[in-house]
Formats: C-alpha cells, structure tokens, sequence
C-alpha cells in the first residue's frame, strides 16, 4: 500500500520565512514567518516551556500587575502550523512510496500524477511570474535529487537536478530562477552533534548556471535571497554565509559574515538569587525582504545586530533591555525589538537604524506583558503579546501612531495569524484541558481593527494548522486529537466571526487555500492519499481520496 | 403418447385439442403432400421457454422460430410463431415483458450466402408489429436490456463461453430500440471497449443523471435536459467503464470513460463486485453519484462533474472509504444526515454508512452479519401518515440465523439504538427475497437456504407466515400481485396461494412440471401456463384467477408443426 508521507505535504519552514525575505509562494495563502520555529505548537529551538522560570529578568511590567516575574524565553510556533503546497488552482501532494507527486485542481477535482525520482518528499511552489505556470519543486530523498515540476498551458514537465543528501528544506527566490535545497537541523530526527547538514544545492531553475553543490556553515536555520537575485544568505551557527550565485562560471560560497553576537552576559535573578541561564542557543536572525540587512537578536542581550549583508558592516543597537522577540516588517522598512522586561518595544527604521543606532522608538506598553510582535501585513499595526505566561491579552499597537489598545481574550496566547489586511487575526490558545471534558483546545477570532471583543470558539481537539484566505475573509482552522480520533475544520468568516465545523474522516495534515478556486483544503494522513476541499463561498466540503486511482482514470483525450 | 415430428405433414392444421387419430393420420402420412421442408426431419431440441406480460414464448432453435402463446378464454392457447435468427445463444424478456430478444449466433460454417450472420430478433409482442432483426458483427452471447426500454446491448460476458474461435470480449454491440424512422444514425453501433486486460461482466444503465453543473438540468416541454445524460455502467474485472449512451450512436461518438480501480503500487488486483447508482434528483447539478464494492474493504464513490472539455462533457472524481471490511451489499440510502451509501459488512457483523463527498462514516452495529439489502421505502413510507423521506431497509442473507431484519435509517445518526428491528419470526437462514408487485406491494416472499417451505413476510404488519411445502419448491410470483404459485421442479404438485390471505390451493397436472407462467389473458383475466417439457413441449393451462383442476386444459406438442 503506498504511503502518502505526511511530511510530502508540509511547505518547508524556510519558505515560510523566505516569504518575507523576497521569495514568494504563489496562490497560497502562506503561514508566519518563523524564527527557527519548531514542529510542534509549544516547543521552539529554545527548549522553553510554557510556565517555566528561567530566562532573564529585569525591569517591571507585566500582565496587568505592574510587575515582571521570571519568564522563560517567547516561543513562536507560528510556523509549526503552516500550508501545503498550492500555485494557483493546484494542489500539489508528493508520494515519497510511489515516486510520484499528484496534483489536483482545486476547482474540477481532477487528479493527475506525475513520476518524480525516488522518494519525492519535501515540496515547495515555485513562483513563475513571466508564464504564469503553476511550477513546483520537490525533493526526492531516496534518489537524492529534485525534480522541477511545471504545468503550462495544462501540459505538465519535469526536469531533474542534483539535489543534497539530508535535504529537507527549499528556499526559492522570488522570481522563481533559483532554488536551494538545504537541510533544517530542526526538522532532523536525532541528529549526531557532529551532523553539520552543510551541504545546500543551488539550482538555477531557468538560467544556465549548473546545478552546484555547496557548503555553508554549521546548521543553517535559514535561507534568504536578494531582491535582485544574486545573492543567497545562509544563516548558520558559523555566522552567515554568502553565496554568489550570478558570479563566476557557477554558484559559489563567498567569504561569511560573522553574526557577531555578544558573548552571552550572565544576569541575576534577584528574587531566586539564583543566575539565570547562559545562552548558547543560535541567535534569532531576520533578514529584511530585500535581502539587504540581517537583525541579529541573542536571548539575553540587550542589544540587536545589524549586519549589512552587501559588505558585512556589523551595527550594535543597544536596547534599554533584552529584547524577547525580534520582528521584521514585511515591507523591511522597520523592525520592532520586544522589551517584555520594560513592558515596552522598540521600533528601529531601517535602514537608517544603521547610520544611527539610537534612532529607535521605544513605545511604552504599560499595564501589559508583551514578549512577541507581530506585524501585519501592510505594516500599519503590530501585535503584541506574550506565550511566556498566561496573559489572555492582545495588545494592538497602530503605526505610525504608536497608540495602542488591548482586546481582552479568555486562554492563553499561544499563535497569532493576523489577515493580511490586518482587520482580524487568528489567535490559538494554549489550553489544558480538565479531566471529563471534551474541550481540549480553543482560538479565538479577534477583530483587532476595530474596539470589537474577540470571539472565542472552544474545540474537541487541539488546533493543529491555520490558513487565512487572501480575500482576508475566510479562515481555516484543522483539529487533531489522535487519542480520542477526533478530527476536523474550522471554517472561519469574517468579519462575521461565524464558524463552520466539518468533521474529517482522516487526521489533517496541514491546511491551504486554493486562491484561483476560492476553495481551501486540509490534507489528510491517508494511505492511498486524501484531501478535502472546502468552497469558501457556499461551504460545501468534497473529499478526494485515492490520488493514483484519480490519475488513473482515462477519458479517451491521450493516447 | 408421443409424436414425432415427421408424422404430421405440413398441410394438417392443429387445432389445439388433444384429439388425434393415428389412424388418420398414417393414413394422410402415406398419401404424402409432396416433398417437405427439412425441418420436418429435425427433433424438436430442446426450446427455451420465456415468459412474457401476456404470454410464453417458445423459442424453436431447431426451427428457427419462436412460438409465443397466448392465453385466450376457456384456457385455451393459441399459436403464433415469428421467425429468429438461428442458433439461438440467449433469450431474454424486457422488463415489462412485453417484449422478446432472441440473440443468434448465425449459421457457422457458412456454406453460402444464403447462411445466416449473428443477429438479434426483437419481438413486440403487444403491438403484433413485424419482428425487427439487427445483424450483428460478430456472434455475442450475452445481451443486456434497458430497463427503461430504449437500449439493448450484446457483448460477451467474462463468465461466457466464447461463440467463436477468436472473440474481443470487449467488443459490445448497442442497440437503440426506438423505432426506425425516429432514429436517424447508425443503429446497431458496434465499439470495442477499452481495456486494461479486463473483459465486462456486468452491465448497467442508469436512469438520467445530471452529470453537467454548466448546461441545465431541467428539461423543457418533455425534452430532455442537455445536462442529463444516461449511462451504461460496464463492470469488468478490474475496472468500470463509463459510456455515455445518449451520444453512443453519433457518427463519432465520444471515448468511453475507464476508472481504473487498482492504483498499481501493489501487485493485487481489485475487482468490482456491483454497484449502485444515484441520481435521486436529476435536475440537480452534481448530484449524479456511483457507488461501487469491491472485493477489498474500499467502496468506491464516483462522482460526476463537468469536465474541462473533449472528449466528454462530464468527468468522474474518485473517493474512497473504507469500511472495514469487504461489502456484501451497497446502496444511496436517504438517512436524516442526508444521503449516504449503505454498505454491509458482513465479517464485521456491522453496516457502515459512508457520506460520499467527505468519506465520513458511521458503523451500526449488526445482530448479524446480514449479507443483503433492499429498500423498502416506497411500501413503507406509502403507508405512514407523516412520511419521513428517510429510507427504510430489509436486511437478510445471514449465514448464521437471525433471517430478516429492518433498518430505520432515520434513526441512525446519533441514534443508533433501536434503529435496527431483527424480526423474531423469522428464524431461518434466508436465501433470496422476492418482491410482490401489483396490489400487494407490502408483501415480501423469502426463499429459505435451507430446507423446504418458504415465508410471506408483511413489511407493514412486521410479520413473516411459513408455509411448509412437502419437498423444496420452485416459486413463481403473479405479476399481478394477486398471489403466487409454487411447484415441485420435475414433479406434478402444484399449488396457488392467494395474497393476502395466504390461503393454499392445491392443484395437479398429469405431467411433470418443467416451468409456470402468469400470464395475461387476450379476453381479460389471467392463466397459468404450465410447461411440461416431453416430446414436442405441452402445458396445462389454469384459470389464474380461479384455478381448479377441473377446468384445467393440457395442450400437447405446443411445437409440433412447422414454423
């Protein structure tokens, strides 16, 4: 029986975040940028835990309270949550058993599959801003290459490179020529601590360079490139590498760029007495959209790095405290430092932050404990709150105007998916479910334009994937609970705050929309391969099970 | 006594009584009418008998004939005798019995010209219209008819024995049966099916079926809609083929559509095992839906929709569930929760329902691993004051006892406690279940699996009445639903017994009894036919509605003169 790999469906986490950093995903509507974010909601590359002590502490300001208790680190599980592979009207889902990758049009339903190499895995969407070609790319683990996949004018081809041998992960730029297939430590299971996953395969997807294997740093946690295209950045523990991919007869590893962190500062806990934990971890770094600047943040340090990815310029911001999260606007004109210590944040332009380190804003959040910021879209207003206690609060910071005012919820913060136009969010809680209930998890939906209340929605099993439409008035939210077999999809509206729940016969995988056909869809963890469609307009939900079977059905229209 | 053919010249008419003369006719014998038609020295063979709505076809392969009778006043018969194509391969009635197919293989070898090609006769034998003959390509011996009358397909089945040396088993031969002038294409049309090493062995036609969301659905003025589209279903054994039977008879007709059901990523082979079709509401767009078990634990639900052009207007989309076991039985059932397909799962002792667009499903537990189904809505629901427009089902065909039981599925979802009747009466494995039609559409007559007698089951009254037969009968239902008969296979004990009161008359004839047939009257009312195959075929014809042997009539050597 072929095994339609649950991992075959997840989008990388580095497309995800490359989204933000001038790649694209085509037709999708994609999940957060993550920083290094983890698999599992709860659990990021910090190791912390919710509740914990641990972590620095100073300053005041906290939930309300007037005072700041020892926090353990923010963690951010946006990415844990994230969509599948869709371009355009296509959903793509890759059996790594068969060796073939199925795609499915989203608004007929008709299934066809294509031969990849073998084991096709991992699987990214290519961007095709000149044919408008629904491409996508994959990487077979088994074979240890990757394989092109484009479908134009309904004909669909293939083309095969070299790829890595632990590949698990793409970047793709955003005009589509190139692609990197690396490998995320994160997503490795059990990895040797002399595992260095160094090797990345550079592919020039319409031009003439050749395929060129190369090696980065220590354990690269990201992958961006410039908005030209000439550039890639590998963020590794070895500070970031640079590859030339225009220069020279191929692709190549030019001289890195240390990230310079601080060496991690011991600070006291005053209250336990105790010192708090040195850091080791890998820094927190974003890179701006355009490719032009890295922010470096280290837990602890009160400061932030800017480096200038073109020449290697490192710039020390110094911050009034440690800053617990460090985000970038999509549009890379600024970036917003979270003082949680301070109660306060830190907006740093950029990129006149690197002529001036002390230009900064800091806006002060009293009365609140914020230890994350998430910016929408358009980057008129940031989110902030924090996953590091239980604070049912979700502080909604307008700029320019730096005001801010604070919607009430009712459980813990544990996501936020803003819409893109930033009228309402998604927001997962954390949720212990008490003994005999059949509560075992609840979002809310929270207008966080307007002074409206959240509505909180209580669910039978954990959320498990989140996907908001482009149209910014649909939501989908899948349910997972494998213990009691329940699972499901939520189908959010808005601004209505209505909810539909669809019961699934299989447990979900990850969720997406399908733009070009107004439908979303949840894949499914199903031998022969399952996914279900749901029309955002009329609601009526369609279950395709049997990928190959769906391929194999013959009309007469080919030989 | 009997006679044989050759002692009765083609000049004598048979008047139908038994009243012969040897004398006379040795006499007549030997004086001669001059030289004779071969057949004269032929055996009769043995005929296949056919029942239809208002009489018995007899069909004469030796003969080339069918002799179709007909019930007149007084338990007459008279005699009236078409011409088939010959060597005869299969005879089938249409399913309002008012027609006859008789599908020939042709003369092999043939040794002139004048030898004749596979055809098939079609026989109207309530308009007494001229017999229409189609040739045929090549001899096939298997013939499917539309139950709505229009279409007859020929093709040679997976389980039938090959008519010639070389035969494309999957090469069908499709009849459109309206009348000629009304037809202007090519008729029959001949097509070899596409295959994937599967020959068919099961055909179906569907009613029509809204198979296109972009034309409309809704006819005008009694035309047909262009969305709605009738299909013929081929199950082979390892695939089901779709073909659209509204434009088969184009001058090029659109490829047939071939869902594949094994997805090659093993080397086991899945097989159809039936199908159901709905199409409960054919002005609605999607809303044509095909279920299909197989011999693994998937049912398989098809989905029709638009497609994205040629060759077909309309594209199958695939779902499978799985049920956890193999399916004995399926069928679209209406519950509270919408529409589903039933299935029954008799090694799990459990039914599932499956929502076909979602695969969701829903098992009820069983007090027996019932093999069988059938709706029984239209009696049930006819006679509740508040219809509940949920399906109602009769369960049977366990292997284990426990023989029938009713499923209430407007109870299911969400309820299944007491959705499940077993009827106490009916303790006995139950084989097959016949439905009355007529008057009597309540009543159910359940054939036991093992021993003699059988059961009267009323669906509305919930009870099942034995009735003991001295050894295992052979049963026959009137088409009128006024009652049924019950005989000894090769034996002379007759009985008929009355609906509803289930009262039992016996009868005898004198002759064993090979078949019986109800059938219509010419003057009104309606005869039982029973056929007693020795020497040139006889029957004993009863008063159906008042049958007694005092008034029965044998009548001898049905096929004893020339066609």
């Amino acid at each position: 029986m072929s095994a339609w790999n649950p991992r075959a469906v997840l989008m990388s986490v580095t497309v995800v975040a490359s989204t933000a950093c001038g790649s694209s995903s085509s037709g999708s509507a994609a999940g957060f940028a993550p920083s290094g974010g983890g698999f599992s909601p709860g659990g990021d590359d910090s190791g912390a835990f919710f509740g914990g002590a641990s972590g620095s502490s100073s300053g005041s300001g906290s939930g309300g309270t007037g005072s700041v208790p020892a926090l353990p680190p923010e963690t951010k599980t946006e990415g844990s949550f994230q969509t599948p592979v869709a371009t355009g009207n296509f959903v793509w889902i890759a059996n790594p058993t068969s060796g073939r990758v199925a795609y499915i049009d989203a608004t007929t339903f008709v299934v066809q599959t294509v031969a990849a190499g073998n084991g096709p895995t991992y699987l990214a969407p290519v961007p095709d801003p000149a044919a408008h070609d629904d491409v996508a790319i994959v990487v077979n683990v088994l074979s240890q290459n990757a394989t092109l996949l484009r479908v134009h004018q309904g004909a669909l081809s293939t083309r095969t490179f070299p790829s890595t041998t632990n590949a698990n992960s793409w970047a793709v730029s955003a005009g589509g020529r190139w692609a990197i297939a690396w490998t995320d430590a994160t997503r490795a299971t059990n990895p040797e601590p002399t595992q260095g996953f160094q090797d990345v395969a550079v592919l020039d997807l319409t031009g003439p360079r050749p395929a060129t294997v190369l090696a980065v740093g220590f354990r690269p946690t990201k992958l961006a490139f410039s908005a030209d295209e000439t550039h890639a950045y590998a963020v590794t523990q070895d500070g970031i590498s640079v590859i030339d991919l225009v220069g020279g007869s191929q692709p190549a590893v030019t001289p890195s760029l240390p990230l310079l962190a601080p060496a991690p500062t011991p600070t006291v806990d005053a209250s336990a007495g105790t010192p708090a934990t040195g850091t080791t971890r890998a820094p927190d770094v974003s890179i701006t959209s355009d490719g032009a600047y890295a922010l470096v943040r280290v837990e602890g340090v009160p400061a932030v790095t800017v480096v200038s990815l073109s020449d290697g310029t490192l710039t020390s911001v110094p911050l009034p405290s440690a800053p617990t999260d460090l985000t970038l606007a999509p549009g890379g004109d600024f970036a917003i430092a979270v003082l949680r210590d301070s109660s306060a944040v830190a907006i740093l332009p950029i990129p006149g932050i690197i002529a001036a380190p002390a230009s900064f804003q800091t806006v002060p959040i009293p009365g609140e404990t914020v230890g994350r910021a998430i910016v929408t879209k358009e980057g008129h207003s940031a989110l902030l709150f924090t996953t590091a206690a239980p604070i049912d609060r979700l502080t909604v910071l307008d700029l320019p105007a730096e005001t801010f005012h604070t919607i009430q919820l009712h459980a813990p913060v544990l996501a936020v998916f803003p819409t893109d136009d930033g009228q309402n969010a998604i927001v997962l809680h954390s949720v212990t479910p008490a003994a005999g209930s059949t509560v075992k998890g609840a979002f809310s939906i929270v207008p966080i334009a307007g002074k409206l209340p959240a509505k909180i929605v209580s669910v039978p099993a954990p959320p498990t994937a989140v996907a908001l439409s482009p149209s910014n008035d649909r939501a989908l939210v899948s349910l997972r609970d494998d213990s009691t077999k329940t699972y499901g999809l939520d189908l959010v509206l808005m601004p209505s705050l209505q909810v539909l729940p669809y019961t699934l016969a299989s447990p979900p995988l990850s969720v997406g929309i399908a733009a070009g056909a107004a439908r979303g869809y949840v894949a499914q963890d199903y031998a022969e391969g399952r996914i279900t469609f749901v029309d955002l307009a009329a609601g009526a939900a369609r279950t395709i099970t049997g990928f190959e079977l769906g391929a194999r059905v013959v009309d007469g229209s080919h030989p | 006594m009997s006679l044989a053919r050759g002692d009765v010249p083609s000049c004598y008419l048979h008047d139908g009584r038994v009243t012969w003369s040897l004398v006379a006719m040795t006499a007549l014998a030997s004086g001669g009418c001059g030289s004779r038609p071969s057949y004269w020295d032929s055996n009769v063979g043995t005929p296949t008998a056919q029942g239809l709505a208002n009489g018995v076809a007899l069909v004469d392969d030796a003969n080339h004939r069918a002799v179709l009778l007909t019930a007149e006043a007084d338990q007459q018969l008279s005699r009236a005798s078409f011409s088939v194509g010959h060597q005869v391969r299969n005879v089938v009635a249409s399913p309002d019995g008012k027609r006859l197919f008789v599908l020939s293989t042709g003369d092999w070898p043939r040794h002139s010209a004048g030898d004749e090609r596979p055809s098939l006769t079609v026989i109207d034998t309530s308009s007494g219209a001229t017999p229409t003959r189609y040739p045929l390509p090549e001899p096939l011996p298997d013939l499917a008819i539309d139950p709505q009358g229009r279409y007859a397909v020929a093709y040679a089945g997976a389980q039938s024995t090959s008519a010639s040396f070389v035969q494309n088993p999957n090469e069908i031969v499709l009849f459109d049966l309206k009348p000629s002038s009304q037809t202007d294409s090519p008729n029959p049309v001949s097509r070899s099916i596409r295959s994937f090493g599967g020959s068919p062995s099961r055909l179906t036609f569907t009613p029509e079926l809204c198979v296109h969301a972009a034309i409309s659905c809704a006819g005008k003025d009694g035309a047909p809609a262009p969305g709605q589209r009738r299909l013929l279903l081929i199950e082979s054994d390892i695939d089901v083929t779709l073909l659209d039977l509204d434009h088969a008879f184009l001058a090029t007709p659109p490829a047939e559509i071939t869902v594949r059901l094994t997805s090659g990523a093993s080397a086991r082979v899945v097989a159809p095992r039936g199908l159901a079709v709905d199409g409960y509401d054919m002005s609605s767009p999607g809303d044509a839906r095909i279920a299909l078990r197989t011999d693994d634990s998937n049912v398989f639900t098809i989905l029709l929709g638009p497609s994205t052009g040629t060759p077909n207007d309309f594209a199958p989309t695939i779902n499978l569930t799985d049920v956890g076991g193999a399916p004995s039985s399926i069928a679209f059932v209406h519950t509270d929760q919408g529409l589903r397909v039933a299935a029954l799962v008799p090694s799990a002792s459990n039914a599932v329902l499956v929502e076909p667009d979602t695969s969701l499903t829903t098992q009820i537990a069983l007090p027996a691993p019932y093999a069988s189904m059938s709706l029984v809505t239209s009696v049930v629901d006819a006679a509740s004051t508040a219809p509940s427009g949920t399906d109602t089902a009769l369960l049977w065909g366990s292997a284990t006892g426990s023989g029938v039981a009713f499923w209430t599925l407007g109870k299911t979802v969400g309820q299944p406690y007491r959705s499940i009747e077993v009827l106490p009466d009916v303790t006995q494995p139950i084989r097959s279940v016949h439905d009355v039609p007529g008057k009597n559409p309540q009543l159910k007559v359940l054939e036991l699996s093992q021993g003699s007698g059988f059961l009267v089951l009323d669906l509305l009254a919930r009870t099942a009445s034995p009735l003991h037969t001295a050894q295992t009968p052979t049963l026959a239902i009137s088409p009128d639903g006024s009652g049924m008969w019950a005989f000894a296979p090769d034996g002379t004990d007759l009985a008929r017994i009355s609906f509803p009161s289930l009262t039992p008359l016996p009868l005898t004839t004198d002759l064993s009894i090979q078949a019986v047939y109800d059938v219509a009257r010419r003057d009104g009312g309606r005869a039982l036919v029973a056929i007693h195959s020795r020497g040139t075929l006889g029957a004993t014809v009863f008063d159906a509605d008042n049958p007694d042997t005092a008034t029965a009539r044998r009548v001898p050597a049905l096929l004893l003169e020339g066609p």
